[in-house]
C-alpha cells in the first residue's frame, strides 16, 4: 500500500465496515480481558465510604449458614463486625415470602442503623436494649449502616457488602 | 458509502448525563455511571500494561478522584474525557514505577512490558474465522496503534475522536475520521482474501 492511500484512507470518514472491525475488537477484548466481576460493586462501595466519610467495620465472625460475605468460602446467617467504637452482630433468617429478615443487636444505643441494599434504603434505630431489626429484605447484596447518636461527630460505621 | 448502524448518542453523552444527574442530587446516577464508563478505564489500564490488580486499584483511584473533583469539573460534557485521561496519567505512572528495565526491539518500540500490553494469539479464544484474521492482523500493527483501536472499540461510534484525543493520539482535526492506526488494519484486511471472504 503506498502512503498516499493510507493517508485518504486515515482521513476518510469511519463507514459500517470500520463498525464491524471495531464491534469485533471490544468481543475479542472483552472475552479475552474481561472486567473482573464485582469491580464495580467495589468501586460503588469505595464511593460510598467516601461520600459518607466512613469507617469500614471489620467482620469478625460468621457462622452457620444461608448467607454469607462475598468472597469469602464460609456462609454464614449471623455476622458480627465492630469499629474503633462500636460492635454489632446481626442475624438473617429467611422469612415465608421468599425475603429475609434481619435482627440485629448493637454495643451501644441510640444507634441509627440503615440497610443499604441496591434497591433503596431502610432506616431504624436501636430499643434501649441496642436492638434492630428489619422486615422484607430482598436477598442480595447489603451494607449496613451506623451511627451512634450519643457521639455526634463520629464516623459512621459500614459493613463490606454481606450477602443475604 | 455503505450505510452505517451508529448509535444517536455515545458513550460520552450517556456519561455526560449521568454526571449531571448525580450532581443535581440524583440517587443512583453515579452508580450508573460507574457501570457504563469502567470497562473502557479498565481497557485503557490494561492496555498499558498494568497486571489485575494494579488495574484494578487505578480504576477505582481514578472513581475516587472523580468524587473529589466532581464540583470543580466545569463541564459534565468532559466527564469521560477526564475519566479516561486521569486512567491513563495514572497507569502510565504506575507503569513507570514497575518497569524499572526497558527492552526495545529494532524500531524502538517497548518489548515485554507487561502481561496486558502484548497478549500472544495463543491467549486468546476466537470463535469464527473472521475474528482470527482480524486478530491476526491486530497483532502485527504497532503496539501504540493495539492499544489506541482496544480503548476506542470500547467506546460507541460518536466517541472515536474524543476517545483517542484523551489517550493523547488524535486521529484528526475534522470529523470522526478514521485515523492512521484504523487506516493500517482496514488496509491490511481489504487486502486479505480470507478477510473479504467473512463479509
Amino acid at each position: 500500500m503506498s502512503e498516499m492511500d493510507e493517508n485518504s484512507l486515515a482521513a476518510a470518514p469511519l463507514d459500517g465496515e470500520d463498525a464491524r472491525v471495531l464491534r469485533m475488537l471490544r468481543e475479542l477484548d472483552e472475552a479475552r480481558d474481561p472486567v473482573p466481576a464485582g469491580l464495580t460493586e467495589r468501586i460503588g462501595f469505595a464511593l460510598t465510604v467516601a461520600a459518607l466519610e466512613a469507617e469500614v467495620a471489620e467482620l469478625t465472625a460468621l457462622s452457620a449458614e444461608g448467607a454469607g460475605v462475598r468472597g469469602e468460602m464460609e456462609v454464614a446467617n449471623t455476622v458480627s463486625f465492630s469499629g474503633a467504637d462500636l460492635t454489632a452482630m446481626i442475624t438473617i433468617e429467611p422469612a415465608d415470602d421468599g425475603s429475609r429478615r434481619v435482627s440485629g443487636w448493637a454495643s451501644a444505643t441510640p444507634v441509627e442503623v440503615q440497610l443499604r441494599s441496591a434497591t433503596g434504603v431502610q432506616d431504624t434505630t436501636t430499643d434501649a436494649e441496642g436492638r434492630f431489626g428489619f422486615d422484607h429484605v430482598r436477598p442480595g447484596l447489603v451494607h449496613l449502616v451506623l451511627r451512634r447518636q450519643d457521639m455526634p461527630g463520629t464516623p459512621p460505621l459500614i459493613t463490606p457488602p454481606i450477602e443475604i | 458509502m455503505m450505510p452505517t448502524d451508529s448509535p444517536a448518542s455515545g458513550l460520552a453523552d450517556r456519561a455526560a448525563a449521568e454526571f449531571r444527574a448525580y450532581r443535581d442530587g440524583e440517587d443512583g446516577a453515579l452508580g450508573r455511571l460507574v457501570e457504563a464508563a469502567t470497562p473502557l478505564l479498565w481497557h485503557t489500564a490494561r492496555g498499558l500494561g498494568l497486571d489485575q490488580a494494579s488495574a484494578e486499584d487505578v480504576v477505582q483511584d481514578t472513581w475516587l478522584a472523580l468524587y473529589r473533583a466532581a464540583d470543580r469539573i466545569d463541564s459534565p460534557q468532559a466527564v469521560l474525557q477526564w475519566l479516561l485521561t486521569t486512567t491513563r496519567r495514572r497507569a502510565q505512572a504506575v507503569a513507570f514505577r514497575g518497569r524499572r528495565v526497558t527492552v526495545t526491539d529494532d524500531t524502538g518500540a517497548a518489548v515485554g512490558d507487561g502481561p496486558a500490553a502484548m497478549p500472544g494469539p495463543e491467549d486468546v479464544v476466537v470463535h469464527s474465522e473472521a475474528e482470527q484474521v482480524l486478530w491476526r492482523h491486530v497483532q502485527a500493527l504497532s503496539e501504540r496503534c493495539r492499544f489506541l483501536l482496544r480503548v476506542v472499540a470500547q467506546g460507541d461510534r460518536p466517541d472515536y475522536s474524543a476517545i483517542a484525543v484523551a489517550l493523547g493520539m488524535p486521529v484528526g482535526s475534522i470529523g470522526p475520521t478514521r485515523g492512521r492506526c484504523l487506516a493500517k488494519l482496514r488496509a491490511a484486511l481489504d487486502a486479505d482474501p480470507l478477510w473479504s471472504g467473512t463479509r
